[in-house]
């Protein structure tokens, strides 16, 4: 008969409970019992069958558990097929990012929209009407039909023979063929010396303005995503004052050069101002 | 979870950390089996075997990592996936010498134990298999289970294992196997 306290070494043998010490005693307690054997052997196997329950209890919860399908092994024709389709999407990724470097270059380049402009050249546009736009009330300032004499700080000389407003529209495209080319004017513009210069940059990554401009250092920033050659800068000269207008998907935008601040752009929404500026532009 | 953390979770035993390792390196693992000409539902089972060997080890506190989590376990998978090629190797001999043997008494033996086990109840079933199986200490099943304090658990798990001791014993008793 296996004692209490026999019984109770036994289930801590069984159960990994005895230190190196306690295990070697115990061992050698059961070498010369052979009752005790019977036992530990009966009680190895119930932490066995235990053991063993835990662990299929275990392996149906991971079972449950849900995992991705393995990849199986494709044949040599969908390896092929892998391949090319794998290639296919590389190739129309690689499209798509020169793509998108050619239309972030498109501001970057915009040193096209460097404008070298005659300050006092004759305005070529079809009506006969001169056109003073003040900065501030643009709408105003249509009212006054009168003809604007443009002029210069350096060509004085030139008031008396200018009698329009000199109203520049910006060609990006004609821009890009030649930078240096001055604007165009139907007529000539023979008084280099009183040019005035507008370069204008675009930057489509500023993350705070996505439609917005500045100026700054004597350039015009233009913030956000502008379609190439879907921009042009409008100037109006008179009385030694400059008026600029953004045209840009059928809205034109006062540009105020008062200041290098970061505004944003407005679209024109007065008719008759609109209307002007679309003469101006010869539509 | 980072390595650390989920080995930390799996020694104190908690299920859903097993649970996102079998995810985690399911596919590493299976490969392993199917590339070596087993089947996925094969390799499903040795990566689940091997799992639950690693949960023992680590619940028990028998494992001290000196490697990565997913080195170790994939050893585990390669040990088992080589026993059972072995294994099959072995019963395609047996077979082709004829002298395939079955430890019948074994069998039901442990056949009568899984009935016997069956027969407790869940808490019973529970605080067995944490003494048994994750080897807990007393303190760490009354925290698992909700007891009061170790000596609740201590006494849970007399009782748990006289009841289970005594089915197994009438059974065995019924089918000889006491000598």
């Amino acid at each position: 008969m296996v004692s209490e306290k026999d019984f109770e070494t036994l289930d801590h043998y069984v159960g990994n409970r005895l230190n190196a010490q306690e295990k070697a005693a115990f061992e050698q307690q059961l070498a010369n019992n052979a009752e005790l054997q019977q036992a530990l052997t009966v009680q190895e196997q119930i932490a066995g069958g235990l053991r063993k329950a835990r662990a299929a209890e275990l392996k149906q919860m991971l079972k449950n558990v849900p995992v991705s399908a393995l990849p199986t092994q494709p044949s040599l024709l969908g390896r092929i097929g892998l391949w090319a389709a794998a290639a296919g999407v590389a190739g129309s990724g690689l499209y798509f990012y020169l793509n998108q470097d050619d239309a972030k270059a498109v501001p970057a380049t915009s040193p096209t929209t460097e404008i070298k402009q005659d300050a006092t050249a004759v305005e070529p546009a079809p009506q006969a009407e001169a056109v003073q736009v003040p900065a501030e009330t643009p709408s105003n300032a249509l009212n006054k039909t009168e003809p604007v004499a443009p002029k210069t700080a350096t060509d004085k000389t030139e008031e008396k023979t200018t009698e329009r407003n000199t109203i520049e529209v910006y060609d990006p495209g004609a821009e890009t063929e030649n930078s240096n080319a001055s604007t165009t004017t139907t007529e000539e513009s023979p008084r280099a010396s009183t040019r005035s210069t507008i370069v204008a940059e675009t930057d489509a990554t500023n993350k705070k303005y996505n439609f917005h401009y500045q100026f700054r250092e004597g350039k015009l920033f233009l913030y956000g995503t502008f379609e190439k050659n879907l921009y042009e800068i409008m100037e109006f000269f008179a009385d030694n004052k400059r008026t600029m207008f953004l045209y840009y998907k059928d809205n034109y935008y006062l540009l105020n050069d008062e200041s290098d601040k970061v505004k944003s752009l407005t679209p024109i929404k007065d008719p008759a101002l609109v209307k002007r500026l679309n003469a101006s532009r010869g539509h | 979870m980072n390595e650390k953390e989920i080995f930390e979770r799996i020694c104190k035993g908690d299920e859903k950390a097993l649970e996102f390792l079998y995810q985690k390196y399911y596919r590493m693992m299976t490969k392993l089996v199917i590339s070596n000409s087993g089947t996925e539902e094969e390799a499903r089972d040795v990566y689940q075997d091997a799992l639950v060997v690693f949960w023992q080890k680590a619940t028990s506190g028998n494992l001290v990592l000196t490697s990565k989590m997913s080195t170790y376990i994939y050893s585990i998978c390669q040990n088992l996936w080589r026993k059972e090629l072995d294994r099959k190797k072995r019963l395609s001999n047996e077979e082709k010498d004829g002298s395939v043997t079955l430890d019948t008494d074994t069998a039901e033996r442990e056949k009568i134990i899984a009935k016997c086990i069956d027969q407790l109840g869940e808490t019973c079933k529970k605080v067995l298999m944490f003494y048994y199986f994750e080897e807990m200490s007393m303190q760490d099943i009354a925290d698992k289970l909700g007891f009061a304090n170790t000596d609740t658990a201590k006494t849970k798990k007399y009782k748990c294992k006289k009841k289970l001791d005594d089915l197994v014993k009438a059974q065995y008793s019924e089918h000889d196997f006491l000598d």
